[in-house]
């Protein structure tokens, strides 16, 4: 039975020297990938080559960039040239030849007879919504550029938008709500943004053109008798959101990247991978909402969104937390918590998902904790204990009864929920049949300061809900930015009632084109949002501005609120909405003012 | 002292009092700065009596039919939560409904047992346990629908835990509010404890219940009326399952997915293995200990995903505590778990005749044209994501080795990839190591990986090995393939896995040279897989699988044999977790769901486990159904792929290896037939058919015996528990 060597020799030896040969062409012709890293990304962003170098798809734009930019400006043209050129250190040269170029190229063809009749007195575009851009003379014609960048020619700008599959058991709930949107509606919706944006921002002789996904992703005809009567092209999503897919995003965001090939994809809901793969790819993509500011920085200049980075909201409540409450008693809990322990301070419970271990929170969360536990707060720091649950709608109950022992036995006072929408419906519950009711201190995070959104919460508990938020006061829903984008287009009632999410990216988008100016790419479009005044600070308009070196999201400022079960919300008139402190004032990072909450005036809602 | 300790009487309460006394000062010292209180003590033992209820459930139907029955909280699911609607969505009273979600679950019971379980009376039990998977996953579906059907939708689900007449009972105990409720669940459990005790002890039906565990047959030549009593079991088995789901609604709230999940599981399976797979009041004591550690862990780390990571620990010392305290019978049982349908090759007579051979290369040159055109047939989408099904076909190669051939079940394999992503995505991003480099190197760690997961599986197998894979694949989703455990290993958001120019000059940067890469690891994979099978060692691992003793008596090393096998399959499960990550380009935790470890065991039975073409053809199968016209439609994917599952199982109990190796059998028949070749295999083959068609036609109890020491003269796969014959 034993086999001797000789014989061994014989049986493994094409083996051996098919190992021998491959170590031989590990060591002279290795298979090593191009170094990405942090920043390159930014980098590259003008000829894009830098970012793509290890994919390929876009390696072509570097080439198209440089050369029309030449036709428009002498600057430009370094800065597609160094695109060009590939290197990270080549982009480098393209970002400062950008920023002479963008807007001012834009302005050259019609400096002799400006047409100004889509200017506002007060300088910005005439259009259906407050944040419209500085204005911009119409378009007069002549040379925009154009092929710019991916999905730029010179009469078209492809746009994907990229509906997310839903879930029949999170859309159960938010009907309750009236926030669960059909195909048909989302579908009519959308196609009016799109004649509204094309309508009233400047393009520079191009159009906002939506594109159809391929095959099931084909979004005119894929819900087939769930959408009978509009055909709008849009992609839908086909990937499971919960539990999420990574490889199916990821692989739709190929098809986008590669397939379609739009200048914008605008993704208001999708996993963190469907970003990640297509601002790698050298998409410009907007969407996330809160997701730390680390991603967005990670794929500059790529990476936007319309709503405030964790990072931001994280900062706001540790500013909030530390100027008025840090080291005080618990005073707007329910009594139950008020006479837990014997401390007299706040200990901060902080509620986060963390899917089987998924960071995207976590890092928003840690850099709060850092903050109330020394950073911010100093000396006077309160205790604070963080909780993660799995974003998983099967086990929320289960999860949420678990979580609420621990807050309670921990003795929790004050729990910030960073959490998606929904949790709070489990969470909430679950506390008030514990005869839990602690301070619910609001990040003004997922939306979950929407009066709408906030009813489905236990009242009992969500009546001690105070502190910052990000959305401003809001507007009776036939006089907000949905329903004036409708009217716009032509259309007569009303859109659904979640279509305020889905404008704010169309008009995200729109002004990132105008302010580019006609030499329409990503690096002009960065140059252009950093460059744009500031728009909003008003109660009913929150301040969105973008800022260098990294701030890709909009909303800057916050509010104070509380919740008051009995308040008719100005969105629809129902009682339960949340209620602001200095009548909506709104509140920059810094400009916190010391002293105590303001919230629940003479104890009226609580 | 030691008689106490081991008496059957006394044995198993001293054991189940010192272990809750060993917990409780464990977790004591523990959390000593940060003690829990007894209300997370008491709402643990709540949420255990409710991991004890599936227990109980899953330990029945194992005696009963030495299987895991992967839908056993379902099967109770779909009657509470109809009990659960009709009180909220019609206002039915609360016993009322009550005993309508019994009589429900009665009826699944039975209908699962006679329509499914009967006829998988002698299958492997690989294939029975596959097929609840698939019965789970349908029996969500209509869970899914059942909302719609009672008449209203979704939205009269609500999250909040309905008002029962128990409720007017309310007490604080340690700052945690019960109520009546509470109460009701404890006292079901001791009752459901005592009742199925009395049921097995003192009556006929569960005498011959525990006769029929221990060999069916001889329980059959008995006069024991097998089926029915197997019938009873899986009525009890839904019963339990209901009661459970029913008394937690109030507590816990209803149940908002379409399936219960593969986590939840792991909990009632691990008290079930703890108690040995037989006794109900360790396996309710078991529940009521996980239950507890479950919520002193999250107390303590204020992590979900810790208590999921303790388990393996937990299952390998339970594993290697219990060997020797098995039964002969149970012992049987394990060996005949994995017992799969063996597919013979060409036999030699006709191996060498031109036709065979111009028909196999002509075969394979076809098969091989197909797998390298097939993304020329497809949108761009589909090419991305053939590349990660060709990766699931080198998970199933892997899982051929180890599940058809060692006979070791693994629910975990994909476990394994993860290992070997989390180590390519260190290199590759980090290091920048060559991208062959990073293959072996990661395919290495697979391998030690999977030594280790089988180093307690010299001592004990079978279902046990089972849980604890699966315990395994939890814990690198939720540990190893994270970036707060392991932030030096894993690529951030900004870094890629970058694909690399091979050799500095091929590119396999688009998704077809990816897929073709892959494709060709696959071919290295079965090339391995082949002539490992052909080898000494394969001889060993398959003789080792079918007689162990007998294995030893001939000199074969089991033990190198079965880790020789881990250390294989770990290889190349790792390696293809490495492609996975290259394909990807990173490396995040949500792409290592253990459910994928199931869907992939699943595509291998539905294959045929112990045949590599047919693992190919199941990652056909799976390729179709994930990413073919389905796609997009969840409800769709989860009846196609439950209730398809257990029917195609039911058609073809060897899978679709079956139909392959049926119709190559037909061909050669008729070479053989043409060229007057004798070739015995061939024709022994349909004395076998008539036998087995005489044997699922009689129901008498003599001539099933009969027919059952007919067959065991043909070499047809023994059915379970008659292996000690």
């Amino acid at each position: 039975m034993a086999t001797t060597p000789g014989a061994l020799g014989r049986r493994y030896a094409p083996f051996l020297v098919l190992a021998a040969v491959q170590v031989l062409l590990v060591a002279i012709v290795p298979s090593k990938g191009t170094r990405v890293q942090t920043g390159d990304y930014a980098a590259g962003a003008s000829g894009q080559s830098g970012v793509v170098s290890g994919n390929g798809p876009t390696s072509s734009d570097a080439g198209v960039v440089g050369t029309t930019d030449a036709g428009a400006g002498g600057p430009v043209g370094t800065a597609g040239g160094a695109g060009g050129s590939g290197g990270a250190g080549g982009g480098g040269t393209a970002a400062a030849g950008a920023t002479a170029g963008t807007v001012d190229g834009g302005a050259a063809p019609s400096a002799g007879a400006e047409d100004r009749s889509r200017c506002a007195k007060n300088g910005q575009q005439i259009g259906p919504t407050y944040y419209m851009p500085a204005c911009r003379p119409r378009w007069a014609g002549g040379d925009n550029g154009g092929s710019t960048m991916t999905g730029v020619d010179a009469t078209s700008i492809k746009y994907v938008f990229y509906r997310a599959q839903g879930n029949a058991q999170v859309n159960a709930i938010l009907a309750r709500q009236d926030l669960a949107a059909s195909a048909e509606q989302f579908c009519e919706a959308v196609r009016a943004f799109d004649k509204s944006i094309n309508k009233n921002y400047e393009m520079y002789g191009r159009k906002a053109v939506s594109l159809d996904g391929p095959g099931k992703n084909k979004g005119s005809t894929v819900n087939g008798s769930d959408q009978p009567n509009c055909k709008f092209p849009y992609f839908q999503g086909q990937c499971s959101l919960t539990p999420p897919d990574p490889p199916c995003e990821r692989a739709e965001a190929q098809v986008i990247a590669t397939q379609l090939k739009p200048a914008f994809v605008l993704a208001p809901v999708a996993d963190p991978a469907l970003y990640n793969e297509l601002g790698k790819r050298g998409i410009v993509v907007i969407g996330g909402q809160n997701f730390p500011e680390q991603y967005h920085a990670d794929l500059a200049p790529y990476y936007w969104d319309v709503f405030m980075d964790g990072k931001r909201v994280m900062s706001h409540l540790a500013e909030y937390y530390c100027k008025k409450l840090v080291g005080k008693p618990v005073t707007y809990a329910g009594a139950d918590v008020r006479g837990i322990g014997t401390a007299p301070k706040r200990k901060v419970g902080v509620i986060y998902p963390s899917t089987a271990g998924d960071p995207t929170y976590k890092l928003s969360v840690d850099f709060f904790v850092a903050q109330i536990t020394g950073g911010m707060c100093g000396s006077k720091a309160d205790g604070v204990k963080t909780y993660s649950y799995e974003s998983n709608i099967n086990t929320a109950q289960q999860q949420a009864t678990t979580t609420v022992l621990a807050l309670k036995n921990d003795k929790i006072t004050t729990v910030v929920c960073f959490c998606d929408p929904i949790a709070p419906v489990f969470l909430t519950n679950t506390m008030d049949a514990q005869a839990y009711h602690p301070e619910e201190l609001t990040a003004g995070s997922f939306l979950m300061d929407y009066d709408k959104l906030a009813r489905l919460y236990n009242p009992n508990v969500w009546k001690y809900a105070f502190g910052p938020s990000t959305l401003q006061i809001q507007l009776p829903f036939d006089q907000s930015d949905a329903a004036r984008a409708w009217r716009d287009a032509g259309n007569t009632g009303l859109p659904d009632k979640t279509e305020n999410l889905n404008v704010a990216y169309y008009n995200l988008m729109a002004s990132m084109i105008q302010n580019a100016g006609p030499t329409l790419n990503p690096r002009t479009i960065q140059q252009g949002m950093f460059n744009a005044q500031g728009i909003g600070g008003q109660p009913n308009y929150p301040k969105i501005q973008f800022r260098a070196p990294s701030d890709y999201t909009g909303i800057d400022d916050d509010r104070e609120t509380y919740w008051c079960a009995t308040r008719p919300s100005e969105i629809d008139g129902q009682a339960g909405s949340y209620a602001s402190v200095d009548n909506g004032k709104r509140t920059d990072l810094g400009q916190w003012t010391p002293g105590d909450p303001r919230v629940f005036p003479n104890g009226t809602c609580i | 002292m030691r008689r106490v300790w081991t008496a059957p009487r006394t044995g198993p309460p001293v054991q189940a009092v010192t272990a809750a006394v060993v917990l409780y000062v464990a977790l004591h010292v523990l959390m000593r700065h940060h003690q829990p209180t007894g209300g997370v003590y008491a709402f643990g033992a709540l949420v255990g009596v409710l991991y004890g209820f599936v227990a109980l459930g899953l330990i029945l139907v194992y005696r009963a039919n030495r299987i895991i029955n992967f839908a056993q909280a379902e099967m109770g699911a779909v009657a509470g939560v109809l009990g659960a609607l009709l009180i909220k969505l019609h206002h039915v009273p609360y016993p009322v409904a009550f005993v309508v979600a019994i009589a429900v679950a009665v009826v699944i019971g039975a209908v699962v047992e006679v329509v499914v379980v009967r006829r998988f009376y002698r299958a492997p039990r690989l294939i029975l346990s596959v097929a609840t998977i698939g019965l789970a996953l349908g029996l969500g579906a209509i869970q899914f629908y059942l909302p719609k059907w009672v008449g209203g939708d979704y939205s009269v689900i609500d999250p909040t835990p309905p008002r029962t007449w128990f409720n007017r009972f309310e007490f604080v105990f340690s700052g945690f509010h019960f109520n009546g409720n509470h109460i009701v669940i404890v006292v079901a459990g001791a009752f459901v404890v005592v009742a199925l005790f009395a049921f097995f002890r003192y009556t006929d039906v569960g005498i011959a219940a525990r006769a029929s565990a221990e060999n069916a047959d001889r329980a059959a030549l008995l006069g024991i009326p097998v089926k029915r009593v197997s019938t009873v079991v899986w009525i009890v088995a839904a019963v339990l399952s209901a009661l459970g789901i029913f008394l937690r609604i109030p507590v816990i709230g209803l149940p908002a997915g379409a399936d219960i999940g593969l986590t939840v599981l792991l909990y009632p399976l691990a008290a079930a293995v703890i108690a040995r797979m037989e006794s109900f009041a360790v396996a309710m004591g078991a529940g009521i200990a996980i239950g507890v550690l479950e919520q002193t862990l999250y107390f303590f780390s204020r992590d979900p995903l810790v208590p999921f990571a303790v388990m393996l620990p937990i299952l390998l010392g339970a594993m290697l505590a219990q060997r020797g305290k098995l039964s002969r019978g149970q012992d049987s049982g394990l060996s005949t778990w994995s017992l799969a349908r063996e597919f013979r090759p060409i036999p030699p007579e006709l191996r060498d005749v031109d036709v065979v051979q111009w028909a196999r290369f002509l075969a394979g040159l076809a098969v091989l044209a197909a797998a390298i055109f097939l993304p020329f047939a497809m949108d761009l989408k589909q090419q991305i994501l053939a590349s990660v099904i060709v990766l699931y076909g080198i998970v199933g190669v892997s899982l051929v080795i180890l599940t058809g051939w060692a006979g070791q079940i693994s629910l975990g394999q994909w476990g394994f990839a993860g290992v070997g992503a989390v180590v390519t995505g260190g290199l590759a991003a980090h290091l920048h190591v060559d991208f062959f480099v990073t293959l072996v190197v990661a395919g290495v760690a697979g391998a030690l990986a999977a030594v280790v997961i089988g180093l307690p599986a010299l001592r004990i197998q079978g279902l046990y090995l089972a849980v604890t894979t699966l315990a395994f694949a939890v814990t690198v989703q939720v540990y190893v393939v994270n970036a707060r455990y392991f932030p030096s290993l894993m690529p951030n958001s900004a870094q890629n896995v970058v694909r690399p120019t091979l050799y500095g000059r091929i590119s396999i940067d688009d998704p077809r040279s990816y897929y073709w890469l892959c494709l060709l690891f696959l071919a290295l994979a079965l090339a391995s897989a082949r002539a490992l099978r052909n080898s000494r060692t394969g001889r060993a691992l398959v003789a080792s699988r079918d007689n162990e003793r007998g294995a030893q008596g001939y000199g074969v090393s089991v033990s190198r044999a079965r880790l020789t096998a881990f250390a294989i399959s770990g290889f190349w499960a790792a390696l293809a977790g490495a492609l996975f990550a290259y394909h990807q380009q990173t490396v995040e935790s949500l792409s290592f769901d253990p459910q994928i470890s199931l869907l992939i065991l699943t595509m291998v039975v539905i294959g045929g486990v112990t045949s590599l073409p047919g693992a190919m053809l199941g990652t056909v199968w799976l390729g179709f159904l994930k990413y073919g016209p389905l796609e997009g439609s969840p409800t769709g994917q989860l009846l196609a792929s439950g209730f398809g599952v257990t029917i195609l199982l039911l058609a073809l109990p060897g899978g679709l290896a079956q139909v392959f190796y049926g119709a190559r059998d037909s061909l050669l028949r008729t070479v053989a037939d043409r060229r007057g070749i004798h070739v015995p295999s061939l024709v022994a083959d349909s004395r076998e058919e008539r036998i087995e068609v005489a044997a699922a036609a009689d129901t008498d109890v003599l001539t099933t015996a009969a027919a059952s020491v007919e067959e065991s003269d043909t070499l047809v796969p023994a059915p379970a528990g008659t292996a000690t014959r």
